[in-house]
């Protein structure tokens, strides 16, 4: 038997309720994220790729238990985070960070630097003031930031800055996997490629496992060894991160690639557009949840859904035509 | 005569008692019916001078500082209060990123679309209004226009508000739309959608775009000519097959190095300008690129580098593009 993986998603599933009328009651629900599953190695990256609403995000929250899960298992190392108690997820907060989009929401401004970065250890009980204020001082160096920042203020810095401090805090204690959402997306090119050789280094160096979420799959691909594409709460396909470009299976994979604009003039290649806007999660299309804007769908694509069948190993699709698609 | 000039245009600001040059001495020319492309990242002055052209710097921090904005030969900045707003919206039309500050959210979509109309274009007919707008929404691919005219802003995806204000933006048949970064706040798949819109509008109307974004990609795939801004002074100016092929100015070349593409090699390191721009408070006296820059030499932090012509309708501003160009001292980080 293969050894398990650090990580095992089975089946997970987050639905939120919408409330309306006069007292509230539950109207509806929001299938943000349906019947999920992916394994993840250490050292390893698996990248969520799609669209705004295709439930990237909501994995990587419900993973860490910020939400609370509708259905599935979370197996870490063997255990299950969505039965885990208080106790228990505490020390999983150790293992297990979260790196968000615009890291000035989740530092508090009115802390300097050193004192978020010794936060962690405090919250934690490791080590002395003395210690404490020794290792803020190397983080900020391992990011490439002056050990002097620990002195100042969190709105002193640029968003790129303020990135590198967000991912000083989440190696503080040494995790073995960190969730990367949106994590360089607001960040201007030339800084962002600084961020991510960062956290290729870190990676290597810390043997960090990665669950990398963007809706950049340009960025995705050159971070991830394996890729989900998502479209309205699932996934739709998986495969390496070499193979999702030069052979997407899945007709909504294709037109996403098709769609990224190439910086280069003199590239020809035809272009799939979409028609139409993605549909609301809170009534998903019934069948197929891509079939309202797929060109190849058929009759019942519409009433038959199609499950994530595996093509070939570590890759498959959920498509009822995908091999008559080329 | 290019139908727009922006010649030596200088932009000031007052914060707390000092005055920053935001945008120094940029120059460049629009050609009727072309799209030029105006790329660049936060802070290097692109949507300040888009802001400019329209009239529109924040009052009173803002002003022109120096220079021209001359619209079919007619300077801007001089003209009168009522002829400035007859060509602002008649001559010379804005989209933006976030189409929800440009649109009233408490007003339905035919009743603003209307009122471009009335604002405008005098005294129309209730029912022509409304047969034009019709024809709006139909012309930017709005699905069921109809019922889009009795709806509110909120109610409309990213997507559809984006066609709502160019549907606004065309209702008075524009000669220049400037579009400030107007699919950054997309999806990559309507992005699409709207990018194949606006080409589409150009070759039915003729209109000038300047278009102005921080994505290279998008550039490549709409422009005919591309201005480079760095800390609000231009770095290069070309044709974009040019610009793509053989970019001199070490920041473009930096930049174009630093994409990742989807033919890469996953897990690699990417090739990286190191540091950061120099912050508004601390803009050096040289070059602004000086401090990232691999040719960096003395004459770079004492003198700001003019434009030049690196070849015909190829400019640059670098006193080092020579090296540059031939990539000699190319070790861009990783």
């Amino acid at each position: 038997m293969a050894a398990e993986p650090m990580l095992r998603v089975r089946g997970l599933t987050k639905h939120f309720p919408v409330r309306g009328g006069l007292f509230l009651r539950t109207t509806g629900h929001v299938h943000a994220v349906d019947d999920v599953s992916f394994d993840l190695d250490v050292g390893e990256t698996v990248g969520l790729v799609g669209e705004s609403g295709c439930g990237k995000s909501t994995v990587g929250k419900t993973l860490l238990r910020l939400h609370e899960p509708t259905a599935g298992e979370v197996l870490f190392e063997g255990r299950d985070i969505t039965t885990m108690g208080r106790r228990e997820l505490r020390q999983l907060r150790r293992d297990i960070q979260i790196i968000l989009q615009d890291p000035f929401e989740s530092l508090n401004a009115r802390h300097t630097v050193g004192k978020i970065l010794e936060e962690p250890f405090v919250i934690h009980r490791i080590g002395t003031t003395q210690e404490r204020r020794r290792w803020a001082g190397e983080l900020l160096e391992r990011v490439g930031l002056s050990p002097a920042a620990a002195s100042r203020f969190p709105h002193e810095f640029s968003g790129g800055q303020r990135q590198r401090i967000g991912i000083a805090r989440a190696i503080a204690l040494r995790p073995k996997l960190i969730v990367c959402d949106e994590a360089v997306s607001a960040l201007d090119v030339s800084i962002q490629s600084q961020i991510i050789n960062l956290l290729l280094d870190l990676q290597r160096e810390m043997h960090l496992a990665l669950i990398f979420i963007a809706h950049d799959l340009a960025v995705v691909k050159h971070v991830s060894d394996r890729i989900a594409v998502m479209y309205l709460g699932e996934v739709v396909e998986t495969a390496t991160a070499k193979d999702i470009y030069a052979s997407p299976r899945h007709p909504y994979t294709q037109a996403l690639i098709s769609a990224i604009p190439l910086p280069d003039p003199t590239a020809d290649r035809d272009r799939i557009v979409l028609v139409g806007d993605v549909p609301s999660p809170i009534d998903p299309p019934s069948g197929c949840r891509f079939h309202t804007r797929c060109r190849h769908a058929r009759e019942d694509c519409r009433q038959r859904k199609p499950t994530l069948d595996t093509v070939r190993d570590g890759a498959s699709v959920a498509c009822h035509y995908w091999r008559g698609l080329g | 005569m290019p139908i727009l000039e922006i010649d030596q245009l200088s932009i000031a600001f007052d914060t707390e008692g000092d005055v920053v040059t935001v945008v120094d001495r940029v120059s460049f020319d629009l050609e009727a019916g072309e799209t030029l492309g105006v790329v660049g990242e936060s802070g290097c002055g692109k949507s300040v001078t888009a802001l400019s052209i329209m009239g529109l710097l924040p009052k009173p921090a803002g002003r022109i500082q120096g220079g021209d904005v001359r619209f079919k030969g007619e300077s801007l900045p001089s003209l009168a209060p009522e002829r400035m707003r007859d060509i602002r919206g008649n001559r010379i039309a804005m989209i933006f990123q976030e189409p929800m500050t440009a649109l009233n959210p408490v007003h339905r979509v035919g009743r603003q679309l209307a009122e471009t109309y009335t604002l405008h274009q005098g005294e129309l007919s209730a029912d022509v209004v409304h047969r034009r707008c019709l024809g709006l929404l139909e012309q930017v691919g709005i699905p069921a226009p109809e019922q889009r005219l009795s709806e509110y802003p909120h109610q409309l995806s990213g997507g559809m508000r984006q066609r709502v204000m160019i549907a606004m933006a065309l209702a008075s048949k524009p000669d220049i739309l400037i579009a400030d970064e107007p699919t950054t706040a997309l999806d990559v798949t309507i992005q699409a959608q709207i990018l194949e819109l606006l080409r589409d509008l150009q070759r039915e109307t003729g209109m000038a775009i300047i278009f102005i974004t921080h994505d290279l990609g998008v550039i490549a795939e709409l422009c005919s000519r591309v201005v480079v801004m760095y800390a609000g002074r231009m770095a290069e100016q070309a044709g974009i097959e040019p610009l793509f092929a053989h970019p001199v100015h070490p920041y473009t070349r930096g930049l174009l190095a630093s994409i990742p593409r989807l033919e890469d090699t996953p897990k690699t390191l990417l090739t990286t300008i190191p540091g950061v721009v120099p912050s508004i408070e601390e803009l050096p006296s040289g070059c602004r690129f000086a401090n990232r820059c691999p040719y960096v030499k003395d004459l770079c932090s004492r003198e700001a580098p003019e434009l030049v012509s690196a070849s015909p309708g190829h400019r640059v501003a670098c006193h080092r593009w020579r090296e540059a160009e031939a990539g000699t001292l190319e070790n861009w980080g990783s």
